[in-house]
Formats: C-alpha cells, structure tokens, sequence
C-alpha cells in the first residue's frame, strides 16, 4: 500500500508542483487548500504525514496544529509545519504545540523533502 | 559656582556619611540598569521581572540603611525592620522568578509556581509585618548600631522562606548552566557569577560579621552589594542586544543633569543668576523629555518596521519557492525530457532562484539584527547530513560553472551538533556559493573532521584566492566603495557568517596561499 501525505497548503500552484513529485515518488498524494478542509481529510484518510502551512486565509496553521492534536484521530500523525515564515517565535510555538519538524521552505529542495519524507512518514 | 558648593559640601561629610554616599550611588545605579533593561524590550518577561528585581533591591538598600538611623525613634525602627524583611522576601522572590525565566523573552509558569508558591510569598511577605517576626524594641539603642529586637519564632519562616528562593535560584542558574552548551550559556554563566559574588558579599559581611564577630560596619552597605548581580545580570541580558542602549542610557542619564541645574537653582547668589538657572533647568528638562519621547517613537515605529519585514519576508518567498520547485522539477524530468537547451535555461533559472534566496536570508539577517530580532533556535542535529544537503543544492550552480564540487564523507556518517540548524545551513551554502563564483578551473572539496569535541568542517576551492590585503576584510561589513572595487557581492554573507558562528561557539577563518592560488574556509563547531 502506498504511503499517504497531506499537503494543507493554500498556494494551489504550489501544491500542483508537490502532487506531481510526491506521486512520482510513490507516496498518495492528498491535498487541501484550509485547515477546516484539511482536519477533515486527515481524520478520514489517516495519512502517514501532514505538511501544514501557516499563513493561510481562513485559519493560521497553528491553530489547525492545535486542533489536530487535540482530535483522538489525528493526534498520533507527525505533523510538520512547512511555511516561509522563518522567525524564531512561530517556530517556537509550533514545536511546543507538537509538530515533528518546521521547515522552511526556500531552505529545502524537493529531493531533502522526499528523503526526509521517507525517512519519517507513519506506517499506517 | 556650583563646584564651589560641591567641593565645600564634599569636604564637609564625614566617614559615616560614605555608607549614605555607597547606598545613594547603589540605588541611582540599579534603578537605572533596571529602566534600561526595561524600556529596552517592556514585553519580555526577562526584562520585565529583572525590573522588578532592581526595584525590591532599592527598596531594601534604603530601607537597610534607613533601619540604622532611627535606633532613637522604637516604633519607627521596628517598622523599619519588618520592612526590610518584607522586602528581603520579595527580593528572593524575584531573584527566583528571573533566575526560572531568565533568559527567554516568555514563560508559562507552571500550576505550583501560580497557586503555590506566588500566595506562599505573599503570605511570608505580610507575616514579616506582623509581630509574629518582631514583637518590639525594649530599649533605645545608639544610632549606628543593632537595636535590641524581641525576636519571635516567626524568624523561622523567614529564613526558611529567603533559603529555599535562594537555594531555587541557584538550582535554576546551575541547571540552565549544564543544560545550554550555546550562546545563551554564557548568558547563564554572567547571570550565577554576579549572584554568587552578590550573596557571597551580603553572606560574609551583612550576617557572619555581624551576627558571629559582632562588627556591623558593613550591615548598611547591603544595597551596595546587590550592584554585582544587577551589573552582571543586566550585561548577560544585553549581551546581544545593544541596539539602542546608547539613546536610552543617554536620555536616563539627562535626568541627573537636569536635577543637577535644579540644585544650582537653589544656590543662586542674586535674582538674574536665579532666573537664568530656571531658564537653563527648563531647557534641559524639555530636551530631556524630548528625548525620551523620540526613543518611544523610535522602538514604536521599530515594532512597526520588523512586523512589516515578517510579512515581506513570507511575501517574497512565496513566488520565489514556486519557481525554486518549478525548476528543480524540471531538472530532475519530473515534468517530461528536457532539450539541452532548455534544460541549461531552468539551470540558470534555478541558479538566479538560489542567489536570491541567499540575498533575501541576509537581508533579512542583517535587518532582524539591527531591530533586535536576531535569534538563535538550537538544537541538536546531524551536522554531516546539512553538509549532504547544501552540497547537494549548489550542484547545480557548479555544472553551470563547469566547476566540480565533490563532498569527502561516509555516506552513512552521522556527526551530531548542538546549534541553529538553518543558520549553520546558511553559512554552508554561504561559503559553497561563494567558492563557486570565485572558481573557473578545477572545483570545490569538502570535507569534515570529527576531532576531539569538535566538528571541523573544510571547504577547500582552487579558485580566485585572497590578497593579504584582502584577509583582514573578509568577515566585516563591505563600503560601497568596497563592493564596486571588488565585486564580490554585498559583502553580507561573510559577515554575518562570522556572528552565526561566534554566537554559536564555533570558529570560523579562511586561508589563502594569495592571489590565484585557491582558498580554504574553515568553520569549526562545539560537538555534542
């Protein structure tokens, strides 16, 4: 069975860009453009690993981080926030509220993410 | 004139005097530490409590000294003396709090700090003003010296109250010392010397001396010994956040000079010089004030300018990543086979998306560095995979170049490090950029030594070289003049290559064997 990944990101270029890596990569790709949309599909799907924007129109993405590790369902799946925000206090506040990792994204090529994604991702 | 009347006054005081002088310069000197640290950053917790700390000091250097100087009066002495340890309490109190929250800007305090140990304060503290401590005094004693106090067990509470903070103070500075191998250690370190030389001071001459050899002449000096502390704290605060002291220093210490020109007020010989003293207290209270109110607006519109940077900053990310990924999935024929021709289009495009990352990172830098932003975020880390990653990453630019970048490691090594990953990144990708640019024939070796605590890593080109001239230059901030003359970019990179490194613990140096000749950068790092 292929390993899921959910992108909650609300650039839909840039989701486009990572389907296509991810799916060529092997992993089943699941996406959504909000957090309400993206605590939905992380609590039916049960994805191996969520990668979770922060700024995003609706919802600040550590407040989704917030919801999904209160939810018994999603709780247990590593969450890492993947933002262009590179302050210290977000990336604080996102450690201490449960995410694995926060990275950067200028800073990390598609081929780390893949790696980093193998090395990490939840066995469902 | 006015040094006329100084200089007579001077001559005039008498020994006991100098306890009030020694006492007077401590409570001038801590209340200004204790401004300046708070005006300095009013939302960090750190700042705020070491505040709240200079202020109890104060309280207790004065009413210390104040509590030997009215043996003739009872009631008012006993007063005296409860509110010295009432102050005493909170004084430990707040030494406590700064040493659990010192040196972070924020704290979540946990349930038995609020419902515990906060009321449990507050109680020690009102009991101290009750005659539960000190009943009453039943003789009048000399001024100067210990009165007779009819002491109850309530004593005990106080004691046991002032120990346990101490002990807790001590406990959190050693805990914090062991714990930080960075930056904020030597934070750590300043903070557990000043205390110790501070409680060193008050131990051995403010209770041994007077309560075991009876000699008191240092008892009303206890404000004094509290300035070690509050220096050394207040430096350790400081220690990276010297934006603008220089203004508030400035402007605080306006205020003496102003209550200085009041005085002359007093002392003027005639009406014309009365009046011409006002005009000149007048003006210097108005630029005083004025002052004041420019370091506000400043900090007000600082805040302003780092908050607009946050937001710029994810803003000229956002399009830049889409391009960065766009490429790198062409590149690697995640979107179909690419012509020659266009695959060495999208190298160029990646390696223009690369620079003008590294370009928004310094910027970004150099400006959160002068607005007080600058952080570090440390943690441990394999040091050999970021090395993997920025070689990784500047591939592109060296087939562009025609240069070689070869990394020499055991793909499986694993060298772990305790520092800010994406600035150790930073300096990497840095340094790689810069030995490509510099390159035209032959290419770039990297390597990493895992020596003895330390984690030495090489970047070795065969490139351009450096003058000796040059040398000295290389880790500072370059002049315009500087750029055009050299071209070698803003001139950023390096520089703050050199502060990531420092504040890191680390070392960073280059050699050359000159002009052509190819150079070597070295960045050693402190192991785990």
């Amino acid at each position: 069975m292929k390993s899921k990944v959910l992108f909650i990101e609300d650039d839909r270029d840039q989701l486009s860009l990572y389907k296509i890596k991810f799916e060529l990569e092997g992993f089943d790709f699941l996406s959504a453009c909000n957090g309400t949309e993206g605590i939905a599909i992380a609590k039916e799907n049960k994805p191996g690993l969520i990668f979770l924007d922060i700024l995003m129109p609706d919802e600040n993405g550590l407040d989704v981080l917030k919801k999904l590790k209160k939810d018994e369902d999603t709780k247990g799946i590593p969450t890492v926030l993947f933002t262009n925000l590179s302050d210290k206090d977000s990336r604080e506040e996102g450690m201490k509220l449960g995410a694995v990792d926060y990275f950067v994204k200028t800073d990390i090529t598609l081929k780390d993410l893949i790696r980093w994604s193998k090395e990490n991702i939840k066995s469902s | 004139m006015f040094t006329a009347n100084f200089i007579a006054m001077v001559n005039g005081l008498h020994f006991k005097d100098l306890d009030l002088l020694a006492v007077g310069i401590a409570a001038v000197v801590i209340s200004i530490f204790g401004l300046v640290i708070y005006l300095n950053n009013r939302s960090s917790i750190t700042n705020r409590t070491f505040a709240d700390l200079s202020a109890a000091a104060i309280i207790w250097a004065v009413i210390n000294y104040a509590s030997y100087q009215t043996n003739d009066h009872m009631e008012l002495t006993l007063w005296l003396w409860r509110l010295v340890l009432f102050s005493v309490v909170w004084f430990a109190y707040y030494l406590f709090k700064l040493t659990y929250v010192f040196p972070g800007n924020e704290k979540d305090f946990p349930k038995w700090y609020r419902f515990y140990l906060v009321p449990f304060t507050t109680l020690a503290s009102l009991l101290m003003l009750t005659p539960f401590v000190f009943f009453g005094i039943p003789d009048i004693s000399a001024v100067g010296s210990i009165p007779q106090l009819t002491i109850l067990p309530g004593i005990v509470v106080f004691g046991a109250v002032v120990s346990l903070l101490i002990i807790g103070s001590f406990f959190n500075l050693i805990k914090k010392f062991r714990e930080e191998k960075n930056a904020e250690k030597s934070k750590s370190r300043l903070m557990l010397a000043g205390t110790v030389i501070t409680l060193g001071l008050i131990i051995v001459l403010n209770f041994i001396y007077p309560v075991v050899l009876f000699n008191i002449k240092y008892v009303t000096l206890g404000g004094f010994f509290v300035l070690p502390l509050i220096a050394f704290t207040a430096y350790a605060i400081f220690k990276y956040r010297f934006f603008n002291i220089k203004n508030i220093v400035t402007a605080i210490f306006a205020f003496p000079l102003c209550l200085l020109t009041l005085v002359e007020i007093v002392f003027a010989p005639n009406m014309t010089q009365m009046l011409i003293r006002v005009a000149v207290f007048l003006a210097s209270l108005m630029i005083s004030i004025e002052l004041f109110q420019n370091i506000f607006e400043l900090e007000a519109a600082n805040e302003k300018k780092a908050e607009f940077m946050y937001f710029a900053s994810h803003e000229l990310r956002s399009p830049i990543t889409f391009i960065k990924n766009c490429s790198e999935l062409l590149l690697e024929g995640g979107m179909g086979k690419l012509s020659p021709e266009i695959k060495d289009g999208v190298q160029k495009i990646l390696v223009s998306t690369n620079s003008a990352i590294a370009l928004i990172a310094q910027y970004l830098n150099k400006i959160k560095m002068e607005l007080n932003h600058f952080t570090y975020f440390i943690t441990t880390f394999d040091v050999a995979q970021t090395v993997r990653s920025a070689v990784d990453k500047v591939q592109v630019n060296a087939e562009q170049k025609g240069v070689f970048v070869t990394l020499q490691l055991d793909e499986k090594a694993i060298v772990n490090i305790r520092a800010d990953e994406s600035k150790t990144r930073e300096v990497i990708g840095n340094i790689l950029d810069n030995a490509i640019k510099f390159t035209k024939i032959g290419g770039v070796l990297v390597t990493i030594k895992d020596e003895r605590g330390k984690v030495l890593i090489k970047i070795a080109d065969t490139g351009a070289g450096i003058t000796a001239e040059m040398m000295p230059l290389l880790f500072k901030t370059f002049s315009k003049e500087d750029v055009l003359k050299n071209t070698m970019g803003s001139g950023l990179g390096l520089y703050l290559s050199n502060i990531f490194i420092e504040a890191m613990h680390g070392r960073i140096w280059a050699e050359s064997e000159g002009e052509g000749r190819g150079s070597q950068f070295y960045i050693e790092l402190p192991k785990v």
